[in-house]
Protein backbone atom coordinates (compact mmCIF):
# COMPACT_ATOMS: atom_id res chain seq x y z
CA UNK A 1 0.00 0.00 0.00
CA UNK A 2 1.31 3.18 -0.99
CA UNK A 3 1.46 6.19 1.57
CA UNK A 4 -0.23 9.15 1.16
CA UNK A 5 2.31 11.53 2.75
CA UNK A 6 0.68 15.10 3.04
CA UNK A 7 -2.17 13.61 4.19
CA UNK A 8 -0.29 11.47 7.14
CA UNK A 9 1.65 14.42 7.66
CA UNK A 10 -1.69 16.67 8.43
CA UNK A 11 -2.91 13.54 10.85
CA UNK A 12 0.30 13.10 12.26
CA UNK A 13 0.54 16.36 13.21
CA UNK A 14 -2.67 16.71 14.44
CA UNK A 15 -1.68 13.86 16.70
CA UNK A 16 1.32 15.31 18.20
CA UNK A 17 0.02 18.58 18.51
CA UNK A 18 -2.52 16.58 20.43
CA UNK A 19 0.26 14.89 22.35
CA UNK A 20 1.86 17.78 23.12
CA UNK A 21 -0.93 18.97 25.08
CA UNK A 22 -1.29 16.07 27.31
CA UNK A 23 1.78 14.18 27.77
CA UNK A 24 3.91 16.18 29.64
CA UNK A 25 2.19 17.72 32.51
CA UNK A 26 5.51 17.92 34.65
CA UNK A 27 7.91 19.42 32.20
CA UNK A 28 8.44 22.98 31.83
CA UNK A 29 5.89 25.31 30.36
CA UNK A 30 3.45 22.48 30.21
CA UNK A 31 0.73 25.00 32.01
CA UNK A 32 -0.14 26.34 28.99
CA UNK A 33 0.19 22.95 27.02
CA UNK A 34 -2.46 20.82 29.07
CA UNK A 35 -5.58 19.84 27.80
CA UNK A 36 -7.54 19.81 30.69
CA UNK A 37 -9.81 16.27 29.95
CA UNK A 38 -7.60 14.64 27.48
CA UNK A 39 -5.37 12.53 29.36
CA UNK A 40 -6.50 12.07 32.43
CA UNK A 41 -5.41 8.45 33.43
CA UNK A 42 -7.54 8.00 36.64
CA UNK A 43 -8.53 4.72 38.31
CA UNK A 44 -11.78 3.82 37.15
CA UNK A 45 -13.58 7.25 36.51
CA UNK A 46 -17.21 7.94 36.98
CA UNK A 47 -18.47 10.72 36.01
CA UNK A 48 -14.90 12.48 36.57
CA UNK A 49 -14.30 11.65 39.22
CA UNK A 50 -12.10 8.00 40.31
CA UNK A 51 -13.45 5.44 41.98
CA UNK A 52 -11.58 2.93 44.01
CA UNK A 53 -12.97 -0.66 44.18
CA UNK A 54 -12.37 -2.79 46.97
CA UNK A 55 -9.44 -4.98 46.18
CA UNK A 56 -11.07 -8.46 46.39
CA UNK A 57 -7.85 -9.23 48.97
CA UNK A 58 -9.40 -6.69 52.25
CA UNK A 59 -12.90 -8.72 51.61
CA UNK A 60 -10.98 -12.15 51.34
CA UNK A 61 -9.05 -10.46 54.83
CA UNK A 62 -12.37 -9.53 56.45
CA UNK A 63 -13.65 -13.41 55.33
CA UNK A 64 -10.75 -15.14 57.42
CA UNK A 65 -10.99 -12.80 60.10
CA UNK A 66 -14.97 -13.74 60.63
CA UNK A 67 -13.64 -17.04 61.41
CA UNK A 68 -14.98 -18.82 58.45
CA UNK A 69 -14.04 -22.23 57.11
CA UNK A 70 -11.85 -22.64 54.24
CA UNK A 71 -14.40 -23.72 51.49
CA UNK A 72 -12.68 -24.95 48.19
CA UNK A 73 -16.18 -25.27 46.30
CA UNK A 74 -16.59 -21.73 46.41
CA UNK A 75 -14.41 -20.86 44.23
CA UNK A 76 -14.94 -20.94 40.30
CA UNK A 77 -12.81 -24.17 39.26
CA UNK A 78 -9.65 -23.81 37.32
CA UNK A 79 -10.89 -25.95 35.10
CA UNK A 80 -13.54 -23.85 33.62
CA UNK A 81 -10.53 -21.55 32.21
CA UNK A 82 -10.63 -23.74 28.88
CA UNK A 83 -14.32 -22.05 28.43
CA UNK A 84 -13.19 -18.32 28.21
CA UNK A 85 -12.02 -17.78 24.69
CA UNK A 86 -13.41 -13.84 24.49
CA UNK A 87 -11.74 -11.04 25.68
CA UNK A 88 -14.87 -9.92 27.76
CA UNK A 89 -15.33 -13.32 29.60
CA UNK A 90 -11.30 -13.57 29.62
CA UNK A 91 -11.21 -10.51 31.95
CA UNK A 92 -13.89 -11.11 34.14
CA UNK A 93 -13.02 -14.22 34.79
CA UNK A 94 -9.18 -12.77 35.33
CA UNK A 95 -11.18 -10.92 38.06
CA UNK A 96 -12.90 -13.83 39.64
CA UNK A 97 -9.71 -16.37 39.62
CA UNK A 98 -7.73 -13.30 41.17
CA UNK A 99 -10.14 -12.92 43.89
CA UNK A 100 -10.21 -16.62 44.28
CA UNK A 101 -6.53 -16.41 44.64
CA UNK A 102 -6.70 -13.84 47.17
CA UNK A 103 -8.92 -16.24 49.21
CA UNK A 104 -6.78 -19.32 48.70
CA UNK A 105 -3.75 -17.02 50.09
CA UNK A 106 -5.46 -15.86 52.98
CA UNK A 107 -5.87 -19.31 54.07
CA UNK A 108 -2.77 -20.70 53.52
CA UNK A 109 -3.61 -23.38 50.90
CA UNK A 110 -0.43 -23.98 49.09
CA UNK A 111 -1.34 -26.60 46.61
CA UNK A 112 -4.58 -24.34 45.49
CA UNK A 113 -2.72 -21.37 45.62
CA UNK A 114 -0.29 -22.59 42.87
CA UNK A 115 -3.33 -23.75 40.57
CA UNK A 116 -5.00 -20.57 40.75
CA UNK A 117 -1.90 -18.41 40.58
CA UNK A 118 -1.23 -20.66 37.16
CA UNK A 119 -4.74 -19.89 35.65
CA UNK A 120 -4.20 -16.46 36.54
CA UNK A 121 -1.43 -16.34 34.71
CA UNK A 122 -2.72 -18.12 31.73
CA UNK A 123 -5.58 -16.00 31.26
CA UNK A 124 -3.02 -12.61 31.72
CA UNK A 125 -0.87 -14.42 29.03
CA UNK A 126 -4.19 -14.60 27.11
CA UNK A 127 -5.24 -10.90 27.82
CA UNK A 128 -1.18 -10.21 26.15
CA UNK A 129 -0.63 -8.47 30.09
CA UNK A 130 2.82 -9.86 29.52
CA UNK A 131 4.87 -7.68 32.05
CA UNK A 132 2.48 -8.27 34.45
CA UNK A 133 3.03 -12.39 35.35
CA UNK A 134 6.89 -12.74 33.99
CA UNK A 135 8.96 -15.27 35.03
CA UNK A 136 10.75 -13.64 37.41
CA UNK A 137 7.07 -13.21 39.26
CA UNK A 138 6.68 -16.65 38.83
CA UNK A 139 9.56 -18.44 40.06
CA UNK A 140 9.23 -15.69 43.76
CA UNK A 141 5.40 -17.25 43.50
CA UNK A 142 7.06 -20.72 43.75
CA UNK A 143 10.06 -19.85 46.43
CA UNK A 144 7.48 -18.16 48.46
CA UNK A 145 5.22 -20.98 48.49
CA UNK A 146 3.83 -21.28 51.95
CA UNK A 147 4.94 -17.99 53.38
CA UNK A 148 1.24 -15.86 53.21
CA UNK A 149 2.87 -12.48 53.75
CA UNK A 150 5.38 -13.15 50.76
CA UNK A 151 2.49 -14.34 48.35
CA UNK A 152 -0.21 -11.46 49.52
CA UNK A 153 3.02 -8.81 48.75
CA UNK A 154 3.39 -10.79 45.03
CA UNK A 155 -0.54 -10.88 44.46
CA UNK A 156 -0.16 -7.30 45.09
CA UNK A 157 2.65 -6.42 42.47
CA UNK A 158 0.90 -8.93 40.05
CA UNK A 159 -2.73 -6.98 40.65
CA UNK A 160 -0.35 -3.24 40.26
CA UNK A 161 1.53 -4.44 37.47
CA UNK A 162 -1.67 -5.73 35.72
CA UNK A 163 -3.55 -2.26 36.53
CA UNK A 164 -0.57 -0.39 35.28
CA UNK A 165 -0.27 -1.90 32.12
CA UNK A 166 -3.97 -1.94 31.07
CA UNK A 167 -4.20 1.69 31.62
CA UNK A 168 -0.80 2.76 29.84
CA UNK A 169 -2.50 0.46 26.90
CA UNK A 170 -5.82 2.49 27.27
CA UNK A 171 -7.22 -1.43 27.97
CA UNK A 172 -9.46 0.85 30.71
CA UNK A 173 -12.30 -1.34 29.89
CA UNK A 174 -10.24 -5.07 30.41
CA UNK A 175 -9.23 -3.10 33.69
CA UNK A 176 -12.74 -2.00 34.50
CA UNK A 177 -14.01 -5.80 33.92
CA UNK A 178 -11.32 -7.27 35.87
CA UNK A 179 -11.94 -5.73 39.05
CA UNK A 180 -15.73 -5.92 38.30
CA UNK A 181 -15.37 -9.37 38.04
CA UNK A 182 -13.12 -9.39 41.27
CA UNK A 183 -15.96 -7.66 43.44
CA UNK A 184 -18.57 -10.02 42.19
CA UNK A 185 -16.16 -13.22 43.51
CA UNK A 186 -15.75 -11.49 46.75
CA UNK A 187 -19.77 -10.94 47.19
CA UNK A 188 -20.67 -14.56 46.53
CA UNK A 189 -17.91 -15.12 48.85
CA UNK A 190 -19.47 -13.14 51.96
CA UNK A 191 -22.58 -14.42 50.67
CA UNK A 192 -21.48 -18.07 51.19
CA UNK A 193 -19.62 -16.89 54.59
CA UNK A 194 -23.19 -15.71 55.54
CA UNK A 195 -24.67 -19.27 55.19
CA UNK A 196 -22.51 -20.86 56.95
CA UNK A 197 -22.00 -19.06 59.66
CA UNK A 198 -24.75 -16.33 59.90
CA UNK A 199 -23.47 -13.67 61.67
CA UNK A 200 -24.00 -9.95 62.03
CA UNK A 201 -20.77 -8.36 61.04
CA UNK A 202 -20.63 -10.30 57.43
CA UNK A 203 -24.06 -9.12 56.63
CA UNK A 204 -23.59 -5.03 57.21
CA UNK A 205 -20.36 -6.28 55.42
CA UNK A 206 -22.36 -7.24 52.50
CA UNK A 207 -24.31 -4.27 52.78
CA UNK A 208 -21.54 -1.90 53.04
CA UNK A 209 -20.71 -2.07 49.59
CA UNK A 210 -24.31 -0.78 48.34
CA UNK A 211 -21.97 2.55 47.23
CA UNK A 212 -20.20 0.52 45.28
CA UNK A 213 -22.24 -1.65 43.72
CA UNK A 214 -23.67 1.50 42.04
CA UNK A 215 -20.15 2.22 41.35
CA UNK A 216 -19.59 -0.46 39.16
CA UNK A 217 -22.98 0.08 37.08
CA UNK A 218 -21.74 3.86 36.09
CA UNK A 219 -18.56 2.32 35.37
CA UNK A 220 -19.52 -0.34 32.95
CA UNK A 221 -22.54 1.87 31.55
CA UNK A 222 -19.79 4.71 31.24
CA UNK A 223 -17.61 2.29 29.24
CA UNK A 224 -20.47 2.89 26.20
CA UNK A 225 -19.72 -0.51 24.41
CA UNK A 226 -22.71 -2.68 22.99
CA UNK A 227 -21.54 -6.28 23.79
CA UNK A 228 -21.47 -5.33 27.60
CA UNK A 229 -25.48 -5.00 28.02
CA UNK A 230 -26.63 -8.34 29.31
CA UNK A 231 -23.90 -7.74 31.71
CA UNK A 232 -25.06 -4.37 32.85
CA UNK A 233 -28.55 -5.41 33.12
CA UNK A 234 -27.28 -7.96 35.56
CA UNK A 235 -24.91 -5.66 37.47
CA UNK A 236 -27.93 -3.18 37.19
CA UNK A 237 -30.09 -5.38 38.97
CA UNK A 238 -27.79 -6.28 41.38
CA UNK A 239 -27.55 -2.63 42.41
CA UNK A 240 -31.31 -2.11 42.38
CA UNK A 241 -31.29 -4.83 45.23
CA UNK A 242 -28.38 -3.19 47.28
CA UNK A 243 -29.93 0.16 46.93
CA UNK A 244 -33.39 -0.91 48.85
CA UNK A 245 -30.45 -1.52 52.11
CA UNK A 246 -30.69 1.26 54.50
CA UNK A 247 -27.55 2.84 55.43
CA UNK A 248 -26.99 5.90 58.11
CA UNK A 249 -23.79 7.69 58.65
CA UNK A 250 -23.20 9.53 61.71
CA UNK A 251 -20.03 11.69 62.01
CA UNK A 252 -17.97 12.70 65.00
CA UNK A 253 -14.46 14.12 64.67
CA UNK A 254 -11.12 12.09 63.71
CA UNK A 255 -8.60 12.02 65.89
CA UNK A 256 -4.92 12.30 64.67
CA UNK A 257 -1.61 10.60 66.46
CA UNK A 258 0.84 13.09 64.49
CA UNK A 259 3.44 10.79 66.10
CA UNK A 260 2.67 7.68 64.20
CA UNK A 261 0.81 9.22 61.26
CA UNK A 262 -2.52 7.61 62.24
CA UNK A 263 -5.91 9.44 62.34
CA UNK A 264 -8.53 7.41 63.45
CA UNK A 265 -11.70 7.77 61.68
CA UNK A 266 -14.66 7.62 64.88
CA UNK A 267 -17.71 8.12 62.45
CA UNK A 268 -20.45 5.19 62.71
CA UNK A 269 -22.15 3.91 59.73
CA UNK A 270 -25.39 1.49 60.67
CA UNK A 271 -26.11 -1.17 58.10
CA UNK A 272 -29.70 -2.47 57.90
CA UNK A 273 -30.30 -5.76 56.27
CA UNK A 274 -33.06 -7.89 56.29
CA UNK A 275 -32.94 -11.79 55.52
CA UNK A 276 -35.59 -11.15 52.27
CA UNK A 277 -32.93 -8.41 51.41
CA UNK A 278 -29.81 -10.97 51.50
CA UNK A 279 -31.44 -13.61 50.02
CA UNK A 280 -32.51 -10.99 47.04
CA UNK A 281 -29.07 -9.86 46.82
CA UNK A 282 -28.06 -13.88 46.89
CA UNK A 283 -30.35 -14.05 43.80
CA UNK A 284 -28.91 -11.13 41.78
CA UNK A 285 -25.44 -12.27 42.88
CA UNK A 286 -25.76 -15.65 41.59
CA UNK A 287 -27.36 -14.46 38.31
CA UNK A 288 -24.35 -12.06 37.72
CA UNK A 289 -21.58 -15.07 38.66
CA UNK A 290 -22.99 -17.47 36.61
CA UNK A 291 -23.40 -15.34 33.41
CA UNK A 292 -19.69 -14.59 34.42
CA UNK A 293 -18.52 -18.57 34.81
CA UNK A 294 -20.50 -20.80 32.43
CA UNK B 1 9.29 14.00 -1.24
CA UNK B 2 12.69 12.66 0.51
CA UNK B 3 12.17 15.58 2.72
CA UNK B 4 8.65 14.80 3.80
CA UNK B 5 9.47 10.84 4.47
CA UNK B 6 12.23 12.48 6.51
CA UNK B 7 9.94 14.76 8.27
CA UNK B 8 7.38 12.14 8.32
CA UNK B 9 9.54 10.06 10.32
CA UNK B 10 10.74 12.78 12.63
CA UNK B 11 6.84 13.06 13.59
CA UNK B 12 6.29 9.74 14.51
CA UNK B 13 9.54 9.64 17.06
CA UNK B 14 9.29 12.63 18.27
CA UNK B 15 5.09 11.10 19.25
CA UNK B 16 6.83 8.00 20.56
CA UNK B 17 9.68 9.99 22.70
CA UNK B 18 6.83 12.04 24.24
CA UNK B 19 4.57 9.55 25.23
CA UNK B 20 7.71 7.51 26.97
CA UNK B 21 8.84 10.41 28.65
CA UNK B 22 5.25 11.05 30.04
CA UNK B 23 5.13 7.30 31.06
CA UNK B 24 8.60 7.89 32.72
CA UNK B 25 7.49 10.56 34.93
CA UNK B 26 4.61 8.04 35.71
CA UNK B 27 6.48 5.32 36.42
CA UNK B 28 9.07 7.36 39.09
CA UNK B 29 5.95 8.61 40.68
CA UNK B 30 4.32 5.90 41.20
CA UNK B 31 7.44 4.70 43.04
CA UNK B 32 7.27 7.82 45.29
CA UNK B 33 3.73 6.95 46.36
CA UNK B 34 3.93 3.22 46.60
CA UNK B 35 6.98 3.22 48.40
CA UNK B 36 5.60 3.26 52.02
CA UNK B 37 3.24 0.76 50.97
CA UNK B 38 5.47 -1.84 53.29
CA UNK B 39 5.05 -4.95 55.53
CA UNK B 40 2.37 -5.18 57.36
CA UNK B 41 0.86 -2.97 54.68
CA UNK B 42 -0.02 -4.99 51.85
CA UNK B 43 -1.21 -2.76 48.55
CA UNK B 44 -4.82 -3.49 46.94
CA UNK B 45 -3.28 -3.97 43.78
CA UNK B 46 -3.95 -0.34 42.10
CA UNK B 47 -2.74 3.14 41.83
CA UNK B 48 -4.83 5.92 41.27
CA UNK B 49 -4.18 8.68 38.94
CA UNK B 50 -5.16 11.89 37.77
CA UNK B 51 -4.21 14.85 35.93
CA UNK B 52 -4.58 18.36 37.96
CA UNK B 53 -3.17 21.54 37.12
CA UNK B 54 -3.01 24.34 39.57
CA UNK B 55 -6.44 25.57 40.86
CA UNK B 56 -7.64 21.87 40.39
CA UNK B 57 -8.77 18.90 42.62
CA UNK B 58 -8.92 15.58 41.72
CA UNK B 59 -11.45 13.41 43.16
CA UNK B 60 -10.83 9.92 44.60
CA UNK B 61 -14.24 7.66 46.32
CA UNK B 62 -13.52 4.89 48.27
CA UNK B 63 -14.81 2.47 51.04
CA UNK B 64 -12.45 2.28 53.81
CA UNK B 65 -13.62 -0.74 56.23
CA UNK B 66 -14.48 -1.02 59.76
CA UNK B 67 -11.35 -3.45 61.76
CA UNK B 68 -9.22 -1.88 58.66
CA UNK B 69 -6.02 0.28 59.30
CA UNK B 70 -5.22 2.14 55.96
CA UNK B 71 -2.07 3.77 54.09
CA UNK B 72 -2.64 6.17 51.60
CA UNK B 73 0.92 6.94 50.15
CA UNK B 74 0.21 10.25 47.56
CA UNK B 75 2.63 11.91 44.96
CA UNK B 76 3.09 14.57 42.38
CA UNK B 77 6.21 14.66 40.19
CA UNK B 78 9.59 13.78 41.70
CA UNK B 79 9.52 14.69 45.08
CA UNK B 80 7.55 14.28 48.22
CA UNK B 81 5.59 17.21 48.88
CA UNK B 82 3.77 18.17 45.84
CA UNK B 83 0.51 17.14 46.26
CA UNK B 84 -2.03 18.24 48.94
CA UNK B 85 -4.49 14.97 49.76
CA UNK B 86 -7.61 15.57 51.92
CA UNK B 87 -9.82 12.84 53.22
CA UNK B 88 -13.13 13.31 53.94
CA UNK B 89 -16.06 11.10 55.21
CA UNK B 90 -18.96 11.49 52.92
CA UNK B 91 -22.52 10.91 54.12
CA UNK B 92 -24.31 8.89 51.18
CA UNK B 93 -27.57 10.07 51.91
CA UNK B 94 -27.05 13.48 52.16
CA UNK B 95 -23.94 14.25 50.24
CA UNK B 96 -22.42 15.78 52.96
CA UNK B 97 -18.57 15.66 53.75
CA UNK B 98 -16.92 15.77 56.80
CA UNK B 99 -12.60 16.57 56.68
CA UNK B 100 -10.90 13.95 58.87
CA UNK B 101 -7.19 14.71 57.73
CA UNK B 102 -5.38 16.81 55.51
CA UNK B 103 -1.26 16.23 54.63
CA UNK B 104 -1.17 20.61 54.37
CA UNK B 105 -1.98 20.45 58.60
CA UNK B 106 0.82 18.03 59.15
CA UNK B 107 3.86 19.46 56.89
CA UNK B 108 2.34 17.50 53.17
CA UNK B 109 2.93 14.49 54.39
CA UNK B 110 3.59 12.01 51.90
CA UNK B 111 1.94 9.15 53.69
CA UNK B 112 -0.75 8.57 56.19
CA UNK B 113 -2.52 5.92 58.29
CA UNK B 114 -6.35 5.90 58.99
CA UNK B 115 -7.56 3.47 61.23
CA UNK B 116 -11.18 2.69 60.59
CA UNK B 117 -13.93 1.68 63.73
CA UNK B 118 -16.48 2.06 61.47
CA UNK B 119 -16.94 0.93 57.67
CA UNK B 120 -17.38 4.29 56.00
CA UNK B 121 -17.54 6.16 52.31
CA UNK B 122 -14.27 8.15 51.61
CA UNK B 123 -13.45 10.78 48.74
CA UNK B 124 -9.86 11.74 48.86
CA UNK B 125 -9.23 14.95 47.65
CA UNK B 126 -5.85 15.90 45.82
CA UNK B 127 -4.48 19.06 44.41
CA UNK B 128 -1.20 20.50 43.80
CA UNK B 129 1.02 22.10 46.26
CA UNK B 130 1.20 26.04 45.14
CA UNK B 131 4.41 25.81 46.66
CA UNK B 132 5.71 23.03 44.58
CA UNK B 133 6.23 25.58 41.49
CA UNK B 134 4.45 22.82 39.24
CA UNK B 135 1.41 24.51 37.03
CA UNK B 136 0.01 20.75 36.33
CA UNK B 137 0.87 17.23 37.13
CA UNK B 138 -0.24 13.59 37.83
CA UNK B 139 -1.34 12.85 41.47
CA UNK B 140 -0.96 9.45 42.16
CA UNK B 141 -2.33 7.60 45.18
CA UNK B 142 -1.87 4.10 46.28
CA UNK B 143 -3.77 2.33 49.02
CA UNK B 144 -2.38 -0.59 51.47
CA UNK B 145 -4.36 -2.13 54.40
CA UNK B 146 -2.60 -3.35 57.47
CA UNK B 147 -2.67 -7.17 57.71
Amino acid sequence: MKLNLPNNLILLSAVFLMASCTSTPDGPGADSLINKDSLSVTGLKVKGQSFMMPSPMIVADMIKKSGALYDKNMMNPVSNLSKYSDGMKQSLNLGIYGADLGYVTMYENTGDAMDYYKTVVQLGTSLKITGSFDANLMKRFSDNVGKKDSILSLVGEAYQRSDKFLRESEQDDAAALILAGGWIESIYFALNVYKQKPVENVSVRIGEQKGTAAGIVKVLTDLNKPEYADLIKLFAELNDSYQKIQIKYTFAEATNDETNKVTTINGKTEVTITPEQLADLNAKVNAVRDYITK
Amino acid sequence: MKKQFIFFLFLVSGMLSFHSNAFAQMDSTTKLATRHIVPPFVSDGQTYRALVTSGQNAEFHATFFSGTTYRLGAASGSADGNLIFSVYSYDPNTGERFLLFTNSQHNYAPYWDFKVNSTVEIVIEASLNPASGKDSGFAIMAIGFKQ
